[in-house]
């Protein structure tokens, strides 16, 4: 007798999308690394890498570039797991941090202090490289909380609640940044302005080391749950018929989606749309009844990698010389039209899925 | 399965007012009752995804509020109503998520997973279907693979919250055909809610019924199914014929 296993839907897509990524992503890492002012090829990368560079291309590619280009892998990645968790829980393909509100806490924490603790000259010192990433984390995880306890019915964290519920504090959220930055004065406003459009920039290795130290510890702690995943988007019922608690298994998703996008936000700003989309291409590449999370995560990394490459060079690519986008920036530009199309493709009768 | 004394109930409402019921195995009992009698609240209260405010709820023996929910899980599945399938899910993938309860998450898909997985589909005569998506089966498909869901699940007792909602009359004569073989053939306890009366006085085994949160009759169809327990229970005016052996409520034309 055979297996069923092949007969059930084939992991082939998946192991291709998986693989494919990978290469992408380190032909990117490559590729970042050796670009810029001066241009490294990208076996002085590997050479380099491997110590066997002069201290000259060690400074450009570990203490210029690496921070740098570390922080859109890293960042890329939790995004894009924040996404994918977010999406299995309220079984909502628009689910993401941006849209639900969480980016919008961390934003409102840090333009605060941007806005309240810079005074005149702009944030400095303990204010720019701790404050700002630890009040952009908490706002983060003020926005969780809030989105956990208004979407809370019947003791139960409904999903679709969940989406209408972050909607709303998104609004209120971006509000509040709005409201914040017209208080500045405008040598304030303009670093408070680089963070809300996302940059990775200005990384360091600490905040490099706290998305990493995160995802050390949530991705091995989610793989073990992925079966978890695959039940919970069969609906809340048959979720606790076949022994899930379904309401902790929630609250506990919703916290590490929560942590991962926060930590992310607190190194890099404002990244919009990563979360949401890199799931669903994920997903729709590997051909899988929900967004696949380790594919998710090397599909997010590879594509904030390039992204922040691009936005680094087009504009001296296109011969404007060496000024650089947001990569935040970039990503909206891309992420924008593919929400519309989600948007357009749903049907408006359920976001879930198909009745029988 | 043996309820004593179940009370259960959302917020401040109480839905389901001290219940006392016990469910024969190796046959199909089908609960009815108005809307908003409680139906599917009891059903909830069997499987334990609502905690009852009081009473208790045995499987053989054993109460289930002390069991783990995935041992609960082992030996009740419940079909949810009108359960909605991720897009992207193959027939196959759905059914081996019965197999969860029995896997811990550092297990890999077992023989025996795989076996579960084989009678369930060739039960409800899905197997040659099994790489397509649940999304491209009909109807009345559909419903014949969630319950392949959870048929794999190989549980004792089997709870089917409506089972025939939004399925013509020859798909919903094919799902509870196949629940009632199913209680029969393996001496699993079955339960079933349903609002069509006829539906379940057809292939029931044994009747309850609800109204207002109580039971107020319990038996064969034959037994329950009578003129004067539908005009006092639904309100309704019909009258019963015996067809095959089994009742059939007729409606009266004048109200």
């Amino acid at each position: 007798m055979t297996s069923l296993v092949p007969t059930r839907s084939s992991t082939l897509p998946l192991v291709i999308t998986t693989v494919v990524a990978t290469l992408l992503l380190a032909v990117g890492i490559l590729l970042s690394l050796g670009t810029g002012e001066i241009g490294l090829s990208p076996v002085e990368v590997l050479r380099t890498l491997a110590g066997q560079g002069d201290p000259f291309t060690e400074l450009v590619v570990r203490d210029f570039r690496g921070p740098r280009v570390a922080a859109a892998v890293l960042v890329g990645a939790s995004l894009a797991c924040s996404g994918t968790i977010l999406q299995s829980v309220a079984r909502n393909p628009l689910a993401s941090p941006d849209l639900l509100g969480i980016n919008a806490g961390a934003s409102v924490a840090a333009v605060a202090v941007v806005i309240l603790a810079g005074g005149n000259g702009g944030v400095s010192g303990l204010a720019a490289s701790v404050g700002l990433p630890i009040a952009a984390l908490l706002g983060a995880m003020v926005s969780g909380l809030a989105l956990y306890l208004l979407a809370i019915r019947n003791r139960q964290l409904d999903p679709i609640r969940m989406v209408v519920v972050g909607v709303g504090i998104a609004a209120a959220g971006t509000s509040l940044v709005s409201w914040l930055l017209t208080l500045g004065d405008v040598m304030v406003v303009g670093p408070a302005l680089a963070w809300l459009s996302g940059s990775l920039h200005a990384v360091t290795w600490p905040a490099v080391a706290g998305v990493g130290l995160t995802i050390a510890v949530v991705l091995p702690f989610l793989l073990a749950w992925t079966r978890r995943l695959d039940v919970l988007v069969l609906g809340d019922d048959a979720a606790g018929g076949l022994g899930i608690d379904v309401h902790r298994t929630r609250v506990l998703l919703l916290l590490l989606a929560t942590a991962l996008a926060g930590v992310a936000t607190s190194a890099a700003g404002a990244v919009v749309f990563l979360a949401l989309c890199a799931p669903q291409l994920a997903r729709a590449l590997s051909r899988t009844s929900r967004p696949p999370l380790l594919a998710s995560a090397v599909v997010g990394a590879a594509l904030l990698t390039w992204a922040d490459l691009a936005a680094r060079m087009l504009l001296s690519w296109v011969g404007f010389g060496p000024v650089e986008l947001p990569v935040g920036v970039f990503t909206a530009v891309l992420g924008a039209p593919y929400l519309l199309f989600v948007v357009s493709r749903t049907r408006s009768t359920s976001l879930e899925g198909r009745r029988p | 399965m043996k309820i004593t004394g179940l009370s259960l109930g959302y917020g401040e409402r109480l839905i389901v007012d001290s219940v006392d019921l016990e469910i024969r195995q190796g046959s199909l009992t089908v609960i009815v009752g108005p809307n908003g009698s409680g139906k599917s609240t009891l059903l909830r209260g069997m499987s334990r995804l609502l905690r009852p405010r009081a009473g208790t709820v045995h499987l053989d023996g054993v109460d289930i509020a002390d069991v783990s929910s995935t041992d609960l899980a082992r030996r009740l599945a419940l079909l949810p109503q009108a359960p909605v399938t991720p897009q992207g899910l193959t027939v196959g993938d759905l059914v081996a998520r019965g197999r969860f309860p029995h896997r811990a998450w550092y297990q890999r898909w077992s023989d025996a997973d795989d076996d579960a997985v084989r009678r369930a589909l060739t039960r409800v005569d899905l197997l040659d279907r099994s790489a397509d998506q649940v999304s491209e089966l009909s109807g009345g498909q559909r419903q014949r693979a969630w319950l392949a869901m959870v048929l794999a699940q190989d549980t004792d007792h089997l709870l089917l919250d409506e089972p025939t909602t939004y399925l013509d009359l020859a798909h919903a004569v094919e799902v509870m055909s196949l629940a009632r073989d199913i209680a029969h053939e393996s001496s699993r306890t079955v339960v079933g809610v349903l609002h069509d009366l006829t539906l379940a006085a057809r292939f029931a085994d044994h009747m309850v019924v609800l109204s207002a949160g109580q039971i107020v009759a319990t038996g064969s169809p034959d037994e329950v199914v009578t003129s004067a327990l539908l005009a006092e229970v639904f309100g309704l005016r019909a009258e019963v014929i015996t067809v095959d052996g089994a009742p059939a409520v007729v409606p009266t034309r004048h109200r």
